[in-house]
C-alpha cells in the first residue's frame, strides 16, 4: 500500500502530481482552514509526509483575515503535537516559490528547524527524480522511527557496525538520547550526517578522497559497495552516501598510503591498475593540475580541490565530527561565493586572504 | 615588527585551525582566544607579553606512543616578553616554554624546555636561545633531571610555533592534511616566524662567516648584547 502524503497549498493544488511516486507515495491536497483545525485534520489522516507552501496567506479562501497564517505556523503546531505522540510523527517539507526563500529560511532562522527539507517549486519538474526519491526516503524513514517507541539507538538507525564505526561522539549520543520525537532524530541526521561530510561522504567528497572525477567515481561504486562501504542506514534511499572511515580504509589498502598524501594522478593510476577501471584523475580547479593533493569537495562548485588552494568557510553550529567546509580559490576569484544561495561566507581566520586570492595570478 | 594586534590575530587563527583539525582541546582553544583578546587590546604596541601558565597548560588531544599507549601532550610558556624597540637586539627579553608528555597515568615521561638564558654577570652557560631535554620547571614537583646539558643551540619558538611542533610530530596526519598547506595557517605561522627567526638567523648568518669564533660560540649567551 502506498504512503499517504498531504499537500497544503493555497494556490498550487496540481503539485500533487509532481510530488507523487506512483504506487509508492500518493499525495492528497487539503484546503486551508484555521491552523488548529487543519492540524487536527492532518493528524487524523496519519500522513507519511506533509508538504506545505510557506506562503499560505496569498489566496486564503474561506479564511477570515485574522486566521491567515504562514506555513511555519502550521509546521510549529504539528511539531508540538508530535512531541506528545512520538509514534505518529511525520516529515514536513516546505515547497515554495518564494524568491527570497533563503532569507526567510536560512539555517539560523527559527523556521529552519521546523522542516526536514525545502524545495523550490521551480525545480520540482527538472529535479523530479531526486526530489521524489527524497520524499519517499523521508516517509519510509519516519515510519521506521515511529516504530521504535521513542528509543533511538544510533548504531541501529544508521546501520553502523560497532567494530568499524565510531559513533561515541557526545554530540551525537546526547542528541539521540534526548530526542523526544522522530523529527528531532531526522533533523539531527539530515543536518549533521547527511548534509555535512564527516561520518559520511557524498559522491563529490568520496571522489575527491580517491583523487578521481565525480564521473569516474560512478565507475568505482560497484566495487566499493561490494566492499561494504555504502551507507544503508536511515534515509539512504534518498541520499546516496558512503561511510568515510570505511572508504578511507579501503583506499589506504589500495594506495598503500594515506590517500591525501598522494597526488590525484597517482591515486587514479593505482585504482585503474588494481581494479581495471578507467578513472580520470581529479584536476585542481585553480591550476588544472592532476598532481595536486585533491582531498575534499569544494562547498561551492563541489569539484575536488586541494587545501593549499582553498579557504575555510564559516560554518556555525556544526557537530564536532563534521568536517568544516572549504571553498576553492577558483570560486573565490570568480565571486561564486557571493552569488551562491545561500551566500558562502569565508571564515574570519581566512578572511584576509580573499583579496589576495582574488588578485592572484594562476602561476603555480 | 609584529604588533600586539597582529600577534593576537595570528594566535587566534592558530588556535581555531588547531581545534578544527582535531588537535587542540576546546579549553586550550578557549585559553588562546582569551590570550589573543588580551593582546589585541594592546593595539599597535611592539612590546608585549604572552604566556600559558604551567597550572593551565594547553592540552592537546590524546596521542599515542610507539606501542599504541595513550600519551598526553601539554604546552606551557610561563613568560614570553617581547620588546622590538632595539633592532640590534633579539625581540625576546624573556622566553620560557616547555612541552611535557605524560603517560596514561599522568606521569611525566618527557619534557623539553626552550628558553632564553638569563644574561647576567654570571650568565647561565649555554647559547642564549636553547633547547634542553628536561630542564627545571619552577614550582614543579617533578624531580629535576640530573643532567641539565646539553643545551642545544636553537632558535626561539613561542606558543604558536611550539603548537606547530606538537602538531607536526604528534598529530602528523592531521597537520600534513589540514594545516601544513593551509594558506591561513601558513600566514598565521609566518607572523611568528618573523618574530622568532628574523633577528636570530641574521645573527646566525654572521656567526657562520665569522672567523673569530665558531657558530656555537657566537650564539653563546655571553656573546649577545
Amino acid at each position: 500500500m502506498a504512503f499517504l502524503g498531504l499537500l497544503i497549498d493555497d494556490q498550487d493544488k496540481h503539485l500533487t502530481a509532481s510530488l507523487r511516486t506512483k504506487e509508492v507515495l500518493d499525495f492528497e491536497w487539503l484546503p486551508l482552514q484555521p491552523v488548529t483545525k487543519l492540524a487536527v485534520e492532518i493528524v487524523k489522516k496519519s500522513p507519511a509526509i506533509v508538504a506545505l507552501d510557506y506562503r499560505l496567506d496569498e489566496a486564503p479562501e474561506g479564511l477570515e483575515a485574522e486566521d491567515v497564517y504562514k506555513g511555519s505556523a502550521l509546521a510549529q503546531h504539528l511539531r508540538d503535537g508530535a512531541i506528545g505522540e512520538p509514534s505518529s510523527d511525520f516529515p514536513i517539507v516546505l515547497v515554495s516559490t518564494e524568491e527570497k526563500l533563503e532569507k526567510l529560511y536560512a539555517p539560523d532562522k527559527t523556521a529552519h528547524d521546523l522542516f526536514d527539507r525545502v524545495y523550490r517549486k521551480e525545480v520540482l519538474t527538472s529535479e523530479r527524480d531526486r526530489i521524489r526519491a527524497e520524499l519517499v526516503a523521508l516517509a519510509s524513514g519516519y515510519a521506521d522511527l515511529n516504530g521504535r517507541n521513542g528509543k533511538f539507538d544510533p548504531y541501529d538507525i544508521l546501520r553502523a557496525e560497532q567494530e568499524t564505526e565510531e559513533l561515541g561522539f557526545q554530540d551525537l549520543t546526547l542528541a539521540f538520547e534526548r530526542a523526544d520525537a522522530p523529527h528531532l532524530i531526522s533533523k539531527y541526521i539530515l543536518k549533521n550526517i547527511i548534509d555535512r561530510p564527516g561520518l559520511l561522504f557524498d559522491s563529490c567528497d568520496a571522489a575527491a578522497r580517491l583523487g578521481v572525477t565525480v564521473e569516474s567515481f560512478n565507475e568505482l561504486i560497484p566495487t566499493i559497495d561490494e566492499a561494504g562501504v555504502a551507507y544503508r542506514g536511515l534515509f539512504s534511499d534518498g541520499w546516496q552516501r558512503w561511510w568515510s572511515d570505511r572508504l578511507l580504509d579501503w583506499a589506504e589498502t589500495r594506495f598503500d598510503a594515506r590517500p591525501a598524501s598522494l597526488g590525484a594522478n597517482k591515486r587514479s593510476a593505482v585504482l585503474n591498475a588494481a581494479i581495471g577501471t578507467k578513472t580520470e584523475p581529479a584536476r585542481s580547479t585553480w591550476n588544472d593540475s592532476d598532481e595536486e593533493l585533491i582531498s575534499f569537495a569544494c562547498c561551492c562548485c563541489h569539484k575536488g580541490s586541494e587545501v593549499r588552494h582553498s579557504l575555510s568557510v564559516f560554518a556555525p553550529n556544526c557537530a564536532k565530527f563534521t568536517i568544516r567546509p572549504r571553498i576553492c580559490w577558483d570560486c573565490i576569484q570568480n565571486d561564486r561565493h557571493e552569488n551562491h544561495e545561500p551566500k558562502i561566507i569565508v571564515d574570519e581566520t581566512d578572511a584576509e586572504l580573499v583579496e589576495y586570492v582574488q588578485s592572484k595570478d594562476r602561476d603555480e | 615588527m609584529i604588533t600586539a594586534k597582529e600577534a593576537a590575530t595570528a594566535l587566534r587563527n592558530v588556535a581555531d585551525k588547531l581545534a578544527h583539525a582535531g588537535i587542540l582541546m576546546a579549553e586550550g582553544q578557549g585559553y588562546l582566544y582569551e590570550e589573543a583578546g588580551r593582546l589585541s587590546k594592546k593595539g599597535n604596541v611592539i612590546d608585549w607579553d604572552m604566556g600559558v601558565p604551567k597550572d593551565r597548560p594547553l592540552r592537546f588531544k590524546a596521542a599515542h606512543d610507539k606501542n599504541g599507549e595513550k600519551i598526553s601532550v601539554y604546552l606551557s610558556a610561563e613568560g614570553i616578553r617581547v620588546n622590538q624597540s632595539d633592532h640590534s637586539s633579539s625581540p625576546f627579553e624573556a622566553l620560557d616554554a616547555a612541552i611535557v608528555v605524560k603517560d596514561k597515568s599522568e606521569k611525566v615521561i618527557a619534557r623539553w624546555h626552550i628558553d632564553r638564558a638569563n644574561v647576567s654577570d654570571e650568565a647561565q652557560p649555554g647559547p642564549l636561545f636553547h633547547l634542553q631535554f628536561g630542564g627545571h620547571l619552577p614550582g614543579s614537583t617533578d624531580p629535576d633531571p640530573v643532567l641539565k646539558v646539553p643545551r642545544w643551540c636553537h632558535p626561539p619558538l613561542e606558543i604558536a610555533l611550539l603548537c606547530e611542533v606538537v602538531a607536526a610530530n604528534f598529530f602528523h596526519n592531521e597537520w600534513d592534511e589540514k594545516l601544513r598547506r593551509d594558506a591561513g595557517w601558513c600566514k598565521a605561522i609566518h607572523t611568528f616566524q618573523r618574530l622568532c627567526f628574523d633577528h636570530y638567523f641574521a645573527k646566525m648568518r654572521s656567526a657562520v662567516v665569522s672567523r673569530d669564533s665558531t657558530a656555537l660560540g657566537f650564539m653563546w649567551a655571553d656573546e649577545w648584547s
